[in-house]
């Protein structure tokens, strides 16, 4: 580990030793890991993340929806659409707004262009190095230069999905209540169906090599999250259900969970109402909604046999991730191949008062967004849920049950396992730190 | 002439994290047609890789005092990390990681500087800080000194 120490608890009899990694690296933003040992068990497992607080829900209070739809892409770079998709979805469920099908098929072509861009990131980049003994992706470009390109021309694919619909390759500026503020042209399009799917043997060969490598030991089951949509792969549309018979609508993530400060954290933590932790993400939905996926991201999924570890064995979620990166390449291809430009790119609405909520599929997992509106359309309070704080109990809980096996192992060896099971969850805790109330953290 | 990439790093409503987009818009008119121009929240390998030309990458910097202007050959970059300090772009993939990787993949770097201004106040909804502030035309003049250079090579050659 990058720092442990031993001190003497207040009775002087026994040791607890704490373990610190005080720079989680290669996950997106600032955290720190703590670990408490007391005769080899673990007593306190800590996923402290201290990235400066930013204040988006408060940001948003008195704007209307399309100018929230513009401010919550900010929150991210790496999830613009995941945060537009809540918005928009939330306020055209109260605005009663029939958005074209041609619109919502463009939308989750949208969505298609984060997940890949999002997921090849992370599993060539970010989490393969674990796997294969290198310390960075810098290394594993030098003795594998092959399996970087793969991943960055899969990235590729998604950056151009995203900057197409959107407008630009970052923070997207083009989706609007009930629509787009204009619909791609199928001229933009055409190229891109064509290297979709030529690149459908790459996203291929990545769940086969994600699939070969060796995880870590480890098993638990835990309480999983998603969406799940009678007729698709859940991104933007379906029921909230866990895999212990929760099942609430999109908009009513607060009947089923909650959120709660911990000291250690500038993050707010999720827990079901019922206290217990649970896990979102690839893992989650390719476990939950599985059946929905597109059939030769569900072939690639079954050749590889672990439908059953992806559920117990959280390492193997780079191969969840990988499944869900062939689904989103085979499936933008498809749609891009039916589209033909709606009569309108947005469909007309008028604002009403009451609460806009709704969750959908970021790339990490559920991400809620609720928003109270007064008859003009300015919201007057608003609520963020990110995937990775609905997590971060699950990491603790993961943390704490995974660490005994690794305390006996030299310092860094620990530490890089330890690690590589937080970037298991592929966390975004610039995403996880812009909802903590100052009063809460000053007192 | 060489047509020079300019990539702008940084989250624009994040206080000094918007120093890059500030010292693009304080570029004259006439400088900035030699450009092309990418904005960017944080530099990925691709970004780069894409690249026929040479390339200027600005962003915010973490470490020294605030206003500091950093004015540096992208392969010399491990000289502002071993000194402690950090280009501002993603945690995820930090420049300096970005740069071994393409240099690995694409045989070298790019021809091509890192110019940077030091922040102090990364919070989100603020402004420049007063140092930042000040110190915008200074890396607007480094910018342009260098786009020339790039975009004329034969003249940095009898320049140097």
């Amino acid at each position: 580990m990058h720092d442990g120490d031993t001190t003497t608890d207040a009775g002087g009899t026994e040791e607890t030793t704490r373990y610190a990694v005080r720079q989680l690296t290669r996950v997106e933003g600032e955290g720190r890991l703590e670990l408490s040992v007391r005769d080899g068990a673990v007593t306190e497992a800590h996923l402290e993340i201290f990235e400066a607080p930013r204040y988006f829900e408060r940001l948003v209070v008195g704007r209307d929806g399309n100018e929230v739809i513009d401010i919550v892409a900010r929150i991210c770079g790496i999830c613009p659409v995941a945060y537009q998709m809540s918005a928009v979805h939330a306020f055209e469920r109260l605005y009663g707004v029939e958005v074209d099908p041609v619109v919502r098929a463009l939308r989750r072509l949208f969505y298609c262009g984060e997940w890949i861009e999002s997921h090849a990131l992370h599993i060539y980049l970010l989490h393969a190095p674990d796997f294969l003994g290198y310390p960075s992706a810098i290394e594993l470009a030098a003795d594998h230069r092959d399996i970087v390109e793969r991943g960055l021309r899969l990235k590729k694919l998604g950056n151009r999905i995203v900057a197409i619909l959107g407008g630009r390759p970052i923070h997207p500026v083009s989706v609007r209540i009930g629509g787009f503020s204009r619909a791609p042209r199928l001229d933009d399009l055409r190229e891109l169906q064509a290297d979709l799917e030529a690149a459908i043997p790459d996203a291929q060969e990545t769940v086969r090599w994600a699939a070969s490598l060796v995880p870590p030991s480890y098993a638990r089951e835990p309480r999983l999250v998603a969406l799940r949509h009678p007729d698709e792969y859940p991104m933007n549309d379906g029921r909230i259900v866990s895999s212990d018979g929760i099942d609430v609508a999109p908009g009513s993530w607060t009947e089923a969970f909650a959120e709660h400060q911990v000291p250690w954290s500038n993050a707010l933590q999720a827990r079901a109402r019922n206290g217990i932790p649970y896990l979102l993400g690839p893992t989650a939905r390719v476990t939950l909604a599985g059946d929905r996926l597109h059939p030769l991201a569900g072939e690639a999924l079954a050749a590889t046999g672990l439908g059953d570890e992806l559920r117990t064995n959280v390492f193997r979620s780079i191969v969840a991730r990988a499944v869900e990166l062939l689904h989103a390449v085979a499936e933008a291809a498809e749609i891009i191949g039916a589209y033909r430009p709606p009569d309108e790119p947005h469909a007309p609405w008028a604002p009403r008062a009451g609460v806009a909520s709704w969750a959908t599929e970021a790339p990490r997992g559920l991400l809620f967004h609720r928003y109270e509106v007064d008859e003009r359309g300015l919201v007057r309070r608003a609520q963020i849920v990110p995937p990775t704080s609905q997590n971060q109990a699950a990491i603790e809980h993961d943390l704490a049950a995974f660490a005994p096996s690794v305390l006996e192992l030299p310092h860094v060896q620990a530490t890089q396992r330890l690690e590589q099971l937080i970037r298991s969850y592929d966390p975004c805790i610039s995403c996880a730190t812009h909802f903590l109330d100052l009063r809460v953290q000053g007192r | 002439m060489r047509r020079v990439s300019v990539l702008v790093c940084g989250e624009r409503m994040r206080g000094d994290d918007a120093v890059a987009a500030e010292i693009l818009a304080a570029l004259p008119a006439t400088t900035r047609s030699l450009v092309d121009v990418r904005d960017l929240s944080g530099l990925m390998p691709d970004d780069l890789l894409e690249s026929t030309g040479p390339v200027i990458v600005l962003d915010a910097v973490h470490g020294p005092p605030a206003g500091t202007v950093v004015d540096l050959p992208l392969d010399r970059l491990d000289v502002l990390v071993e000194s402690g300090a950090s280009p501002g772009s993603s945690h995820a993939l930090p420049l300096p990681m970005v740069l071994r990787i393409v240099e690995h993949l694409a045989g070298g770097l790019p021809d091509g500087r890192f110019i940077g201004v030091a922040g102090t106040s990364f919070t989100l909804g603020a402004s420049l800080s007063q140092p930042v502030s000040d110190a915008v035309p200074s890396a607007a003049a480094r910018l342009g000194h260098w786009i020339r250079v790039l975009a004329h090579p034969r003249t940095a050659v009898r320049c140097a």
